[in-house]
């Protein structure tokens, strides 16, 4: 049976977004016990830790997301047909649920684990390097699922999500496709949900914003929805009025990352945290692999593996006369706040072409650390080396040059806000207007890197003795 | 580039398959070639659904866009490697099948889409009419003339159908 297009069947109260409407089949789904899980995911992990505000829930987050998902499809057919009543739901519904598999505290875990299983690769995982020998003959494809995989999996063996999927008529991989970043979707309707300005954007910068108290996600969402329409081909564009409103929200995102999510105790602890989680996976008790999920979610005890959950498992371990003193420290780290000591930051701005050379600078700052362990007598466990990786204002750069355009696929370049051009019709990618920041920015990335070590016992003199020796060994001229 | 994504691009190579993710139909492709690879022993550890176009994994779009991007920003870690050589036995098995027989009308992106589509039905039903039977009305172009009955000849052929 179709599901019904009453998107006010029940209603609640959201800090950010005042009133929710929500369909009967939503109230469904959010009354899973799958989906109530989230209340217990922190949307930031341990950004609470240094702003005591950040501390709401996947849970908001998610209706937050499926509410707007349906305001983006309202603005962009704004006399809907039954069908694309239909298809509304859809929308709204890849917003409530692409979340729903996220591990507990996050990103961290599926970077701890990403990290885990990805090390050097290996005769095992059948490969070699070249010019070595191997008389490797078993083969074992070690992959993780990333929460978006996870989410699929959910939809498809949970039985009480799949089973009101299924009663709705609703296929769950069409719904997981528009939420998996590359999964085959429309791009009239994928843009909603995965693309420069989406849902899932739009919340999190005005959540951080008001939960947080910082000015950095405060976009002008109403206005942004206002100026959306239709280009000549059909394609989801901006009124060309909205172009310094769109500029600001990238911006907004940029600085959302660079003064809280990158912000210095904040990515020391989920470093540390980072450590933690890698441990336990040794220890079995973080699961990742395939059949593991798997089971997880087909036996129930998904619902329960959340952050409480983990940190229950850590005092645990941190308790135990077995656990290995140097594991405790970090432990203690997480347990009681103590956050390692930076001693040193590289930063700088440059073309998003450039993460090779910026790999290699991670590269020589990690081989540094064994060296400090033994110059400075401190465990070298307990020196790390935190990157954002290169963080970019939009997801595609400007794209001029030949080479790079024919790894281009069409996927990446629906991702890009397009603005509406008043004499065509026609509509072009705000980074490719020569009056938009972006134009300048789009090609520009934010790369950072920072030297931490956890040592309760750290003089200031040592820190400066440890920086001193960095800086003369490693003498790039971006240290700050 | 991670381990996964460089086994991925050493597979294709040996295919002779394009890691270009630019077009459908080189995911529809790669999409296949693994789903095949599956069935040579060579299990690269990706589940698959039922889609528009066959067996569809979404685990894997994300490892090749993954894989096209790390390329495309000049990451060539993959050159460092080569698959051990207990897997290049499995690796010609996948070439053997792909290849196109006389009296089949389908290019190479069909073909692979037809190989799969009958493994996959053929593993869910474990029934040969039933297969048939929900292929031809599932891929009613692909099934054309006697390409159905060749596919599945050349799939057991080469035992790429479990017993």
């Amino acid at each position: 049976m179709p599901p019904s297009t009453d998107f006010e069947f029940n209603k609640l109260h959201d800090s950010v977004h005042k009133t929710i409407g929500l369909s009967k089949l939503e109230v469904e789904i959010i009354d899973t016990r799958t989906f109530q899980r989230l209340r217990n995911i922190k949307q930031l992990s341990l950004v609470h830790y240094v702003f005591p505000g950040a501390d709401y829930s996947r849970f908001s987050h998610s209706l937050g997301t499926c509410h707007l998902a349906g305001k983006l499809f309202d603005a962009m057919y704004k006399n809907p047909t039954e069908e694309q009543l239909k298809l509304k739901q859809k929308i709204r519904l890849a917003g409530l649920l692409h979340d729903i598999g996220h591990y507990p505290f996050s990103h961290t875990t599926e970077d701890a684990i990403k990290q885990y299983i990805n090390k050097a690769p290996n005769a095992k995982s059948g490969l070699v390097k070249k010019g070595e020998t191997t008389t490797e003959t078993t083969f074992s494809a070690q992959r993780y699922l990333d929460h978006e995989n996870i989410g699929s999996k959910i939809l498809d063996h949970n039985k009480e999500i799949r089973s009101i999927l299924d009663k709705n008529g609703i296929d769950p991989i069409e719904i997981s496709n528009l939420f998996i970043k590359k999964g085959e979707s429309p791009p009239e309707i994928k843009i909603l949900i995965s693309s420069d300005l989406d849902a899932d954007r739009l919340d999190y910068l005005l959540r951080d914003a008001h939960y947080m108290g910082l000015p950095y996600g405060s976009t002008d969402l109403n206005y942004i929805l206002r100026q959306m329409r239709h280009d000549k081909d059909n394609r989801p564009c901006f009124d060309s009025k909205a172009l310094r409103t769109i500029d600001h929200f990238l911006l907004c995102r940029y600085f959302d990352y660079s003064q809280v999510i990158f912000q210095k105790t904040v990515t020391g602890m989920e470093e540390v945290l980072k450590r933690v989680l890698q441990y336990l996976i040794t220890k079995n008790e973080i699961k990742y692999s395939e059949s593991e999920i798997i089971e997880l979610i087909s036996s129930g005890k998904w619902n329960e593996y959340d952050d409480i959950h983990i940190m229950g498992v850590i005092r645990a371990y941190y308790n135990s006369t077995d656990t290995p003193s140097e594991e405790k420290l970090f432990m203690k780290s997480i347990i009681e706040r103590i956050p390692p000591k930076e001693i040193a930051k590289l930063e700088y701005i440059d073309g998003i072409d450039r993460v090779e050379s910026f790999k290699a600078k991670i590269s020589d700052l990690t081989s540094l650390t064994q060296r400090i362990s033994e110059k400075f007598g401190i465990n070298g466990k307990h020196i790390f080396v935190w990157d954002n990786g290169g963080l970019r204002l939009t997801k595609m750069g400007r794209m001029t040059e030949v080479s790079k355009a024919q790894a281009i696929t069409v996927e990446d370049l629906n991702q890009r806000i397009r603005i509406h051009h008043r004499i065509s019709e026609d509509s072009h990618p705000i980074m490719e207007r020569n009056d938009s920041l972006m134009s300048i920015l789009a090609d520009r990335a934010l790369y950072s890197m920072r030297l931490f070590v956890l040592d309760p016992n750290l003089t200031d003199a040592k820190v400066m003795e440890i920086q001193n020796f960095v800086f003369e060994t490693l003498p790039f001229r971006d240290w700050k | 580039m991670d381990g996964p994504q460089i086994r991925l691009k050493l597979m294709l190579d040996l295919l002779g398959l394009s890691s270009d993710v630019a077009t459908l139909s080189n995911r529809i492709c790669i999409q296949k070639a693994v789903f095949l690879a599956k069935y040579a022993e060579m299990d690269l550890g990706y589940s698959y659904n039922w889609y528009v176009h066959g067996p569809y994994s979404p685990e894997l779009t994300s490892d090749y866009f993954d894989m096209d991007n790390d390329i495309s920003h000049g990451d060539s870690d993959y050159k460092n490697y080569e698959l051990v050589p207990s897997l290049i036995p499995m690796v010609n098995k996948v070439k053997q099948i792909m290849e196109i027989p006389s009296g089949v009308s389908l290019n190479k992106t069909e073909w692979l889409e037809l190989l799969s589509s009958i493994i996959y039905w053929m593993n869910s039903t474990k029934d040969a009419s039933q297969t048939k039977k929900i292929v031809a009305k599932q891929k009613s172009e692909l099934c054309k003339n006697t390409n159905y009955d060749i596919a599945l000849k050349k799939l057991k052929e080469n035992n790429f159908l479990l017993s």
